[in-house]
């Protein structure tokens, strides 16, 4: 595992722009950062994707555990949510199926999970299309794991059956980077490159019929399939949360309620007292137990109410408002540096599968804030 | 890992989009040109508008987020916004519609993780 510096396109903002990555630059400086790239052996690639389908099996036990042995109250999820949290994890409802592992590896130890975003998982569109796109360009003869476009279309023509409608709906917030926007645009292309149609509506634009007892779009249309980049907790506890109880029966949700057991960091200190001592795990607790750790609240977002305490001390913090639904307490791992540069591996699966990996770089706390940085990998052993 | 060509429709003509009505400078951006063209503002249980601070705050939630689909004409704090309630107004959407129900626990910055 190598960074290596490279010189950027002399137009690299109008390249990606081209492509749909418009939320390239952040504060003045570069989300989109083509001024370096990561090199793996395939060895280390071969370990990364072993890690993320044992990761992906670990989750599955875990959330088996958890509905057997009516963990729930764990995880601090609303009573009325657990019996259709357990119902969709029995029926597995068609879904994508899709997540992220966030990885700390070193090119020299086994890959360790911090956290799988697996509700609302962004950085996809930049990892399936933008750094592959700039690997063609600038480095043609390397290769790349990623195989996310392919997977997602073929997961869409795996599941489209399942529907009684050929049209999805797609919602999302009104963000003002267009991260958010152009990833659910970029999930519409794959569906439609399925066969399916889309519809986009923002979230705030949902509409619950009372009368029909479904909700509907700006049409007033019943929405028979809803893939939500909105997440979980925030659907349940707001005023039309009690509808999805209502509505079950009738509309599809892409991803199924089921998720809240995956994306909850409960799950962290779930799978170390199952799994404890797995080389891919990180000690994790429901409280602190001393030593270097990092403190994440259950339900938090791009790296928002972090606190990293080493010998006592906290040495950094992010703001944010989580923390009210409880924390984990997971051993701080040392991030490999490349001169102050600290890279988390986000290894994606699709359909159960791992299928590619992204790369961002950030400090202590990697958030919003962090870089992407494209890489590649060497074919031959 | 080799893979094909991207055949991408949709993600090129909504950057464009946003790209052109000023996404990535300060202000916010508008709706992608494929979205309605509603224009939300808080109101409370009433219909009233209220500061829309109160719409992002993740407090327990007496105030939602309207979205007038006739042009977002402007309203002013205390004015209603629609009428009778947060629902649309239009005779043409049944009464038994309601919107804004979803969405109040946003952050500007996005709901990815």
């Amino acid at each position: 595992m190598e960074r290596i510096p490279i010189a950027p396109r002399p137009n690299w903002q109008a390249e990606v722009e081209g492509l749909g990555l418009v939320w390239h630059t952040a504060e003045g400086k570069p989300y989109w950062n083509e001024s370096a790239y990561y090199s793996f052996t395939a060895g280390e690639i071969d370990e990364i994707e072993g890690a993320t389908a044992e990761l992906q099996r670990l989750c599955l036990e875990a959330g088996q555990a958890i509905v057997d042995r009516n963990l729930f109250d764990r995880l601090g999820l609303p009573a009325w949510v657990v019996p259709f949290v357990r119902r969709a994890w029995n029926d597995e409802p068609p879904a994508l199926f899709h997540g992220r592992f966030d990885l700390g590896y070193d090119g020299r130890n086994p890959p360790k999970l911090f956290e799988y975003n697996c509700d609302t998982p962004t950085a996809l569109f930049e990892a399936a299309v933008v750094q592959w796109d700039w690997k063609e360009a600038v480095l043609p003869k390397r290769d790349q794991f990623n195989s996310l476009h392919e997977k997602l279309v073929a997961k869409w023509r795996d599941i489209a059956p399942s529907f009684l409608t050929r049209n999805i709906h797609f919602t999302h917030i009104d963000d003002e980077p267009g991260e958010d926007t152009i990833t659910v645009t970029y999930l519409r292309d794959t569906a439609l490159q399925a066969g399916l149609e889309s519809t986009p509506i923002l979230i705030d634009d949902v509409g619950w019929d009372s009368a029909r007892h479904r909700f509907v779009d700006l049409d007033n249309r019943p929405i028979d399939v809803l893939f939500h980049l909105y997440p979980w907790e925030w659907l349940v506890n707001e005023t039309f949360g009690p509808h999805i109880a209502e509505s079950y029966d009738s509309m599809h949700w892409i991803e199924p309620i089921w998720k809240m057991l995956w994306s909850n960091k409960a799950l962290l200190a779930i799978l170390w007292e199952m799994f404890p001592d797995h080389p891919n795990l990180l000690p994790a607790f429901f409280e602190p137990r001393g030593g270097d750790y990092v403190r994440k609240p259950l339900l938090a977002r791009e790296g928002a109410n972090i606190t990293v305490v080493q010998n006592g001390r906290t040495i950094a913090e992010t703001g944010g408002d989580y923390g009210e639904e409880g924390f984990v307490y997971q051993q701080l791992f040392a991030l490999p540096d490349f001169d102050g540069n600290r890279p988390v591996l986000g290894s994606w699966i699709v359909d159960g599968e791992p299928a590619g990996m992204g790369i961002r770089e950030g400090g202590l706390v990697t958030g919003n804030t962090g870089r992407f940085v494209p890489h590649v990998f060497t074919s031959s052993r | 890992m080799k893979k094909n060509r991207f055949r991408l429709a949709l993600v090129p003509a909504v950057s464009s989009a946003m790209l052109a009505f000023g996404c990535g400078q300060s202000q916010p951006a508008p709706p992608a040109a494929s979205f309605s063209d509603s224009s939300p503002v808080c109101v409370d249980s009433q219909g009233r508008r209220v500061p829309d601070d109160r719409c992002r705050d993740r407090s327990p939630t007496f105030y939602h987020w309207y979205h007038s689909s006739h042009g977002g004409a402007f309203v002013p704090i205390g004015g209603s916004a629609g009428g009778r309630s947060f629902s649309h107004g239009s005779s043409s959407h049944p009464s038994s519609v309601t919107r804004g129900g979803f969405g109040s626990s946003a952050h500007s910055s996005g709901a990815g993780a």
